[in-house]
């Protein structure tokens, strides 16, 4: 409470200041390298059904993880496909510019955005299933995964998915970082 | 008690009119006892769960009325407050303990073996005097009387209750086992005395009595199962550490064991949890202690079975079913379950919210528990509430998540069945007409093959006397 008051004054913000070039330059080398090497990984994970490789190569570049769910995959590959039939094209077209120019996947929308590409609406379509499980908008909107969507379980260890409960009565009260009330 | 009130003079009468109008409880009979007396009788009422069938739910403490339904009818709880006009306020402590001990009213009438006298019977002489010190002095008079038990033929002559206390009870207080601890024989006594555990634990036979030889190794409770409780390691609570039942009989529930439903949950809500822990242990004692009853059909103890499943790759991102009817079982669980027990059926963090693998109520084959908790829920103080789903799910789809459960996280060698359903949510105990038919033809039938037997004896006699005069 004491420390609301006595916040300390936030630092002054330069938009306009150059950031330090070199630095930058680093950081998306070293991320764009990490995220890269993850490809490989990605190419040779088993797959259900190869058609579906390039997806899943391109789903660990794009959500940064190089192990997925060959199951879940499927599963929303196949929902992908369904609401576009055009996705499994598009799919290894995107894999196939990330690997030829080496695209940053942090500067990957922007690029796709400023080139004004066909494509720029594929990696939140392919992120949005992995993350949220959900394929497709509006009235077509789906929702594929729940429980086992990425956003639930990279936090699956201390948080549950909306609907769950924590425990016994009144324990959504405490916060859940401080772990579960054995008492 | 309709002989005492016939008997009654009329100022007698006028007198308990009078003070029915002024509503003054009249005192039980005079009955010096001190405060540690009095207390004692208290913990052994609540050890002894009188409440369970002398407390209508909801209503004034043991002034009787609750149906306790049997194979053979209802036999209505009696109201057992000092109540001079309804209760028991005339009893003498003689008379209290021929009650209890006994079986036999103040009027000489028998009670029914719904009352567990039979159990009772191993109360000490000091406890049973407690216990009356309790009730006179401690208890609530209410002047009401519950209605009277009405039973078929012939179980509506009270008398034939003679025979069966002749052939089932042994009137015998409880003498401790000098070859055993001080432990083990409280733990005994509790057992088989107060806590009349057997009453629901041991099977009874064809006339409705515990069956000795099969002491403690699980019975029926209405449609309720209440589970073998002997030392064996699959059957029973072989596997069960003394903490484990101690928290199970404290709390309710034992970590990745079991939870009280039904009508051990009142067990546990009325009496066990208010036990202290000393004699918890006693009672855990003494049951890991008793002999092992086995049926070949346990091949593991009931808490160890199932494992983390769940099948939300099949109804994710489907549709339910129009018809509720055909919703699959994980998608039943998943409306219905899942919020609480998690989407494997682990329970939660906290372990508040039961796993449903390790459970013994999805590890053994009768399944009529689980069928009752989903349909009627589970409420236990202080804070346990499952809600009852009755309302909500239809006999096709309790039937269709039974099977949900036990394939994927209890014994799959168990069923379900929709008529098995259809019974339970139907709730009162179907009664047995064989048992009453059985009973009623006894009862012509054996007076006839005494007079039949009598009269081949008599027609012998006469002929061997002819024969014996003719030569």
């Amino acid at each position: 409470m004491e420390r609301r008051h006595s916040r300390p004054p936030l630092p002054t913000l330069r938009p306009d200041a150059s950031p330090d070039p070199l630095r930058r330059a680093l950081l998306v080398g070293f991320g764009a390298t990490y995220v890269l090497s993850l490809v490989p990984f990605a190419w040779a994970q088993a797959v259900p059904d190869a058609a579906m490789a390039p997806f899943m190569a391109l789903s660990a570049v794009l959500v940064g993880r190089p192990s997925l769910d060959p199951a879940q995959a499927k599963r929303l590959y196949d929902a992908l496909a369904a609401n576009d039939p055009g996705f499994p094209a598009a799919a290894k077209q995107l894999l196939d510019t990330v690997e030829q120019r080496k695209i940053d996947p942090m500067q990957l929308q922007q690029t796709l955005n400023d080139e004004n590409s066909p494509l720029k609406d594929l990696p939140r379509q392919v992120v949005t299933a992995w993350f949220l499980g959900i394929v497709g908008s509006g009235k077509n909107a789906r929702c594929v995964a729940f429980e086992t969507a990425l956003n639930a379980q990279v936090v699956a260890d201390i948080l549950k998915p909306p609907t769950y409960a924590y425990g016994a009565y009144g324990s959504w009260t405490r916060n859940p970082a401080e772990g579960p009330d054995h008492g | 008690m309709r002989r005492p009130r016939r008997r009654a003079s009329a100022p007698a009468w006028l007198a308990l009119a009078i003070s029915s109008l002024i509503g003054a409880a009249a005192p039980g009979p005079s009955y010096a006892a001190d405060a540690d007396t009095i207390a004692r009788g208290k913990y052994l009422a609540i050890a002894s769960d009188c409440t369970a069938c002398h407390t209508l739910p909801g209503s004034k403490p043991m002034a009787g009325g609750l149906p306790i339904e049997t194979p053979i009818g209802a036999i209505i709880a009696t109201n057992i407050t000092p109540s001079k006009t309804a209760g028991i306020g005339d009893y003498t402590l003689e008379q209290f303990s021929a009650a209890l001990r006994k079986g036999i009213r103040r009027d000489g009438q028998m009670l029914y073996p719904a009352m567990p006298y039979t159990a009772y019977a191993k109360l000490s002489d000091e406890d049973v005097a407690a216990l009356y010190a309790y009730f006179m002095n401690s208890v609530e008079p209410v002047d009401q009387k519950p209605v009277e038990t009405k039973l078929p033929l012939p179980f509506n002559i009270r008398l034939s209750m003679a025979a069966w206390n002749l052939l089932f009870l042994d009137g015998k207080p409880f003498t401790p086992d000098a070859s055993q601890s001080a432990e083990w024989n409280r733990g005994a006594y509790l057992v088989r005395g107060p806590a009349h555990c057997g009453a629901c634990h041991t099977p009874r036979n064809l006339l409705m009595a515990e069956q000795a030889s099969k002491e403690l190794a699980g019975g029926d409770v209405g449609f309720w199962n209440a589970p073998n409780v002997t030392s064996d390691a699959n059957s029973g609570i072989g596997g069960w550490s003394i903490d484990e039942l101690v928290a199970y009989m404290r709390d309710g529930h034992a970590a990745a064991k079991a939870q009280a439903g039904g009508p051990m949950a009142e067990a546990v809500e009325n009496s066990l949890r208010f036990l202290t822990d000393p004699d918890l242990r006693a009672i855990a004692i003494y049951l890991k202690s008793t002999p092992a009853i086995h049926d070949p059909a346990d091949t593991r103890p009931a808490y160890m079975w199932g494992g983390p499943f769940d099948d939300l790759a099949s109804i994710r991102g489907v549709p339910l079913p129009r018809d509720r009817d055909s919703w699959s079982g994980a998608q039943i669980y998943d409306a219905h379950c899942a919020t609480c027990h998690q989407d494997k059926g682990q329970g939660s963090f906290d372990g508040k919210l039961p796993s449903l693998l390790h459970n013994t109520a999805l590890g053994t084959t009768n399944t009529n528990n689980v069928v009752a908790v989903i349909l009627q829920g589970l409420h236990r103080q202080p804070d346990v509430l499952m809600p009852a789903f009755a309302d909500a799910l239809s006999d096709k789809q309790v039937a269709t998540l039974g099977a949900y459960l036990i394939e994927n996280f209890g014994n799959p060698a168990a069923k379900v069945t929709v008529d098995q359903v259809k019974t339970i949510r139907a709730g009162a105990v179907a009664t047995n007409s064989n048992l009453v038919l059985i009973a009623q033809a006894a009862t012509v039938a054996v007076p006839l093959i005494v007079i039949a037997l009598l009269l081949i004896w008599i027609s012998r006699r006469r002929g061997r006397r002819q024969d014996a005069s003719g030569s």
